[in-house]
Parts: structure tokens; sequence; C-alpha cells
């Protein structure tokens, strides 16, 4: 290798100190994944609308604390509109339709906290550790390559969708809103035609990187940065479960 | 020991049984160390034949085979995935869909992964890649952001992580700049010294000069030449446009600062500066004139802001103060968006109809006039006699000449395109070149952004040079064959 790290000194004026200690982000998969099942279990058991607000304040707050503050100020404000869009729909249930949104937004403001959470726990786990974490799980390998692929995948078909979309603007004579009024059919078409084909071949390089990286679902792999369980990802997980049981006694 | 085909013969499976195949039958020996680029026009069967080597064919992509190709003495079928894995390392030709992870130093770690390699051992691995193939500063970035020429640097380093003794790299050279390639030469280079055996499939060969030492040409799933690089060195360039081949020593884009001024009537931007969110500012443009009709490239380093600076003109992307003016009124966002047209590097993406005719009718308001038009633009692009077909079982060229007669469907007073010749034998890429000036006379603005200084050279009359976060219009000085061209603007006005 020093024949190549030479020629590479002599073509990158730019040097940097890479050794960077290893932390596992935080929280750890598994600690994530009781988080959400316990703001699952809150969306289920608790009752009240107060209960539902607070308890997603408490997944934002977290968010904050782990230092997503961005996102966590987005999806706070996306959250008060729905809130009000809902709010909006009760006081409106004479007009048709309308009654039928307000499900819709009932359901998804219900569901809010689990979204937080997930966001949280998602939002920068690399893939080694997801992997690495599901391994100590004892998931078996082929499920561990299927869902490894599906994770891999969602980030990938918003962007191929954020593409196809800005594709179509530019194409169009129409303003957007003009076309989805007059012929949604076809314009669903078109948005979905070219997203299958393009899911199809990603499906196909995806699959055939794996291979010539050398992905097999029967070997045993290494992690780079080991997942480890820490005394912060118990806390969490452990405020979690709390908040939760706190709401369903006081507010429930 | 190295690469061995030995007559060998593929065809890859269609819906309804064996499509005609890709290889006849070839017969070739790569030895141990050797350096090796394989070349020909577009379908010639190079990626098969690298495909063949790493086991992806007939092990993924379904096909009849017969004959067998041999890795170090033993058949490619013989290996385990993770043996194969880590004998043949291989970079891909589209570095977006490449990549198993989200970030760069999981992504090289990847392989190492899998293999089962100590993490120590793996951190010891990506330093010493990261600072082989200068990406040390990439190390902790996500993959998303980064440009394409950083991400190809990245799949190579991910390719290098198992010290494979046999490295494939189809087509590398797509998306990199002129640094970036300096950058890939020095890699293959010192491979080379290190006797690594290289086999490289391209259409572009020019980076390669001096780090070859020998040269397959192939054509129609043959091997029709098979030369030495001292042999290749002396061939003068109408050997390789006989061929149907790029050239060895492209001719460099030249160019020297506009002297007049830029006839009015054109694109004018003023007071323009577009930052990434929580980054410094990419670029600024304080007042840049560009001319009504012509082909103005657009170049620089890669990460220097080409492609942002297409979706500003073409109003996806906006910067808060700035001014743009269209044959002097103002020209503003959202009707920039409705009135220009982008040819995207994947035309893919653009493609919804069910014919090529169909494509056409999508997006202007219907009526006969617009059929008319439709019509007039196959026969002109040459496609009439595809206009049934469905536009995705097109070729590549093919596609993009499509994408274009979109962009002429909706007479686009600008028109861009990115990156449009890669993946282009030089065929393509010259009636590429004689379409856009086509289209640039019949009064549109045409900016390219483009890596390809053969075919920059070639096409462009101004180029927008990216430096030090500003852009300079240069008036081009190099003709067609390396003689000097006039740009049209300055013609009118001396």
């Amino acid at each position: 290798m020093d024949l190549i790290t030479s020629t590479a000194q002599a073509l990158s004026p730019t040097h940097r100190d890479t050794t960077q200690a290893a932390a596992p982000a935080k929280p750890d998969l598994r600690a994530g994944l009781v988080m959400i099942a316990a703001m699952a279990v809150e969306s289920a058991v608790v009752r009240t609308g107060l209960g539902s607000v607070l308890a997603t304040l408490f997944a934002l707050t977290l968010c904050l604390l782990l230092g997503a503050a961005r996102g966590a100020w987005k999806l706070g404000a996306v959250y008060a509109l729905l809130l009000i869009a809902q709010r909006l729909c009760t006081i409106g249930g004479a007009i048709p339709l309308v009654p039928f949104l307000g499900i819709a937004l009932t359901l998804v403001v219900k569901a809010y906290p689990i979204y937080v959470t997930g966001w949280l726990v998602f939002r920068s786990l690399p893939m080694g550790e997801v992997m690495a974490a599901m391994q100590k799980l004892l998931v078996p390998g082929t499920l561990l390559v299927v869902l490894i692929v599906v994770y891999r995948y969602v980030p990938t078909l918003v962007g191929e969708i954020r593409v196809i979309r800005s594709g179509a603007r530019l194409r169009h004579a129409q303003p957007a809103w003009r076309r989805w009024v007059r012929h949604p059919v076809t314009q669903c078409e078109h948005l979905v035609v070219p997203v299958l084909m393009r899911t199809g071949r990603i499906a196909d390089e995806l699959a055939a990187v794996a291979v010539c990286k050398g992905l097999d679902p029967d070997a045993r792999r290494t992690a780079l940065v080991a997942p480890r369980v820490q005394p912060v990802d118990v806390a969490l997980a452990g405020a979690c479960v709390a908040a939760v049981a706190g709401l369903k006694v006081l507010v429930g | 020991m190295g690469i061995e085909f030995q007559q060998f013969r593929v065809a890859y499976l269609g819906d309804d049984g064996p499509l005609p195949p890709a290889l006849e039958g070839i017969d070739l020996l790569i030895p141990d160390g050797q350096t090796v680029l394989l070349t020909g026009p577009s379908g010639c069967g190079k990626t098969t034949a690298l495909r063949s080597i790493n086991g992806l064919v007939p092990g993924f992509h379904e096909a009849q085979t017969r004959g067998g190709v041999l890795v170090d003495g033993s058949p490619v079928a013989q290996y385990t995935t993770a043996e194969l894995a880590s004998r043949v390392g291989y970079v891909f030709q589209d570095p977006r869909s490449e990549f198993f992870t989200f970030d760069v130093r999981s992504e090289l770690a990847f392989p190492c992964e899998n293999a089962g390699i100590e993490p120590a051992e793996i951190t010891r691995r990506i330093d010493e890649t990261a600072a082989a193939v200068g990406l040390e500063h990439l190390l902790g970035r996500g993959l998303a952001r980064l440009s394409s020429g950083e991400k190809q640097k990245v799949a190579i380093g991910a390719a290098l992580m198992m010290r494979p003794r046999i490295l494939l790299f189809d087509e590398p050279s797509a998306n990199l700049d002129t640094e970036a390639l300096a950058m890939l030469t020095g890699v293959i280079g010192s491979l080379r010294a290190r006797g690594v055996t290289v086999v490289v499939a391209d259409h572009r060969l020019g980076y390669l000069d001096g780090v070859l030492d020998r040269v397959v040409v192939m054509d129609h799933g043959r091997v029709v030449t098979d030369l030495g690089a001292d042999d290749i060195a002396a061939r003068d360039a109408q050997w390789f446009t006989d061929r149907g081949l790029r050239r060895l020593h492209p001719p460099a884009l030249e160019s020297r600062p506009c002297t007049g001024p830029i006839p009015d009537g054109g694109l004018h931007i003023a007071s323009a500066r577009f930052a990434h969110p929580g980054h410094d500012v990419l670029w600024s443009i304080d007042d840049l004139h560009l001319p009504a009709r012509g082909v103005v490239g657009v170049t620089g380093a890669n990460g220097c802001g080409k492609t942002t600076l297409v979706r500003f003109v073409l109003g996806l992307l906006a910067c808060r103060g700035a001014r743009v003016r269209l044959g002097g009124s103002d020209w503003p966002r959202r009707r920039r968006t409705r009135q220009c047209a982008y040819v995207m590097q994947d035309v893919e993406y653009q493609l919804l109809g069910e014919s090529v005719r169909a494509e056409l009718l999508i997006g202007p308001e219907p009526g006969e006039r617009t059929r008319r038009r439709a019509d007039e633009l196959l026969a002109r692009m040459g496609l009439d006699a595809l206009a049934g077909q469905h536009p995705l079982t097109l070729s590549g060229g093919q596609k993009q000449r499509v994408g274009i007669a979109l962009a002429c469907m909706k007479q686009a007073p600008v028109i861009c395109l990115d990156e449009p010749t890669s993946g282009l034998d030089a065929a393509a890429m010259r009636a590429l070149s004689g379409l856009l000036r086509q289209v640039a006379e019949e009064g549109a603005l045409v900016l390219v952004i483009t890596h390809d200084t053969e075919f920059a050279a070639e096409t462009f009359d101004h180029v927008i040079r990216i430096g030090d976060r500003r852009m300079r219009l240069e008036a081009v000085t190099c003709g067609p064959h390396g003689g000097t061209r006039q740009p049209s603007t300055e013609r009118r006005h001396p």
C-alpha cells in the first residue's frame, strides 16, 4: 500500500487526522426499538388528547436533548399544523368529506409520538451498527439481508421521487396543481411508472452490489463500530417506558 | 495465472428465451499484473466481459454461457461469493446506486465487515485507503451529499478495501473532472506497480495513457484488435476514429476571457449566491451575461457547484435576492421552470410514455400543432423509425436523443444538459455534438455540464468556468479538429 499512499500524497494536498474515537450512535438500536414500542403502547392505551400531546412533547424533548434540534423544531411545527387542521375538521364536521379528512388526521396525530421517536432512532444510525445490533438480537441471516435492503432502499426511493417530480415540473406547461386537479389518474401514472422502473433497476443493482461486496447471509460479520447498550441507552428506554406509564396514570 | 477466457460465449436470457449473444466465444488471457483496457462501441460486450470475471454473469444476471472463465486457474463458478469478493474488486458504472450504506466510513468498512475482519484492522485499512484515493476529508460525510466525482472516489476506495489481486473498473471516468481523472490514473498506476491486475472497460482512453500495458478493442461480442501499449501509442488520431473509438490524446478545452461584450438579448444573472444549508457560500455571481443562442459549457472541479448553477437557472432552486433577465425583461423563478428544459444525466427518469411518439406529446398543450411538431422533430432527429417503440427499450444514445427532442418540443429558450456524454461511444458523442449545435443554431441557449474535454472542444462556443467560488464566461478558441474557430457571437460583434 506504500506506493499507493505515496502517489496519493503527491496528488492530494489536504491531510487530516482521521483517527476518531469510534463511538456508537445513540440511542442504540435495541434501546431505540424499546422506545418506539413504548410510544406505540402509548398511542393505544392513552385515550385523552392531552396525553397524546404530552407524549409528543416528550419525544420532541428527547430529540432536543440528543442534539437533533433542527429536526425537532420542524417536526414540532408540522405537529402543531396537524393539530390545528384536526381541530378545524372537528368544527366543520357538517361539510361533506371533511369528517373523513378529520379521521385521517386523528390517526396521524395519535401516532405522531411513534413517528418522532422512530425518526430519532433511525435518523443517523449507520448501517453497520443496525446490522450488528440485529445480529445480536439473533435475527436470522436471510431476514437480516432483506430488512437491510429495505432499510437502504427507503431513502433512495424518496430521492428518486424527488428527481422524478422535478423532471415533471420542468416538462409540463401547466402548474402541478392544475395537472393534478384535471387529470389525477394520468398524473399518478406519470409518477408511478418511472418510480417502478427505477425501483426494479435499483433493486437489481443493490443486490449485485451486495454480492460483489461479499454480503453472505450465513457468514459471521464483524462491525467496525460495535453497538453497545450503555447507561444512556437504558436511561432513554427507561424514561420512555416511565413517561408512558406516568401519562396513563395521570391523564390517561 | 491471471484471468483466462476460454471460448467464452454469453447470451443473456430475455423473457422469451436467450437474446442475441453479448459475447461470441472470446479467447483472452490476461496475465497477473497486467493493466488492460477493454474498449469498443456501446454494446460491444465489454461490460459483460467484466461481469463474467467477477461471477455476476451468469451467477446474477441470468444468461446462457458456453466455454469458461478462469480466475487464478480455477473456474469462476467454483468460487464462493466471499472468495470472489476478496479476490476481485469491482467499481460499478453508476456511482449513485453502488453504495450499500449511508456514510463514507461505513461504506469502506462494509466489505471487510462481511468478510469478518477485526475492527482494528478495518480502521487501519480505512486510513490507508483514504490516503491512497485522497478521500480523507470525506470520511465523516454522508454519501447522499457528495458530488458524483466524490462518490466515484469512495467507490474506488471501497473496492480497494479487500486488497484484491484483481480490480475491475466499469466506465470509471464517466463523472470525473480533470483532477479526479489524474487521481484515477495515479491509483491505477500504483496498483500496476504493485502487481495488481487491472481491467478497465471504458470509452474514454486519454486518461489511461502511460499506465496501460494493453488495449483490447471489442465489437459485437468479439475481440477485433489486441495491441500492446507501444503499438497503441504509435497510432494516429485517424486510426481511433476509424474504429469508432475516442482519441488517445483528446484536445484540451482552450478558452480565453471574452473580449467584446456579449450582445444583449441573452440571459443575464445578477447578484446570485448559493450555499448549502449550514455551509459556506458555494458560488456567487455578481453579473453574468450569457448569449441568447449557442452551446455554453459549464466546467469546474467536482463539487464546485455546476449542478446547483443549472438548477438555479432552471428555477428548481431559489437564491434570495438574485435577479435573472432574459432578453431584457425579468424572468422569475417559476416562469423559468415552466419555460426551460432539462435533459437529465439519466434520461430514464424523464421517460413516461408508452411509445416514443406518445412521449413527445406528454407535457405541451395537446392539439394538431403539437402533433405536427412532434412528427417533424422525430424525422429530424432520426427517431421516426423508433416512433412506435417503448422509450425504455432504446439504447443509451437513443434515449438521450428522445430527451433532447422533448426539450425541443417545449421550444425552450434555455436547455440544460447534465453530463450528456457519460456512457456514449465516439459515434454517439459526435452525433450528440452535432445535434446540440443544430439546436443552438435554431435559437436556443444550450447549457451543458461536462468534464469531457474531447466533447467540449468539439461542441462549445463559450464556457462558464467555475473556480474560487466565482463564474467566468470565456470564449472557446479550439475548433472541432484542433484548428481555431471563431465563436459565433464574436463574429457578430468583432
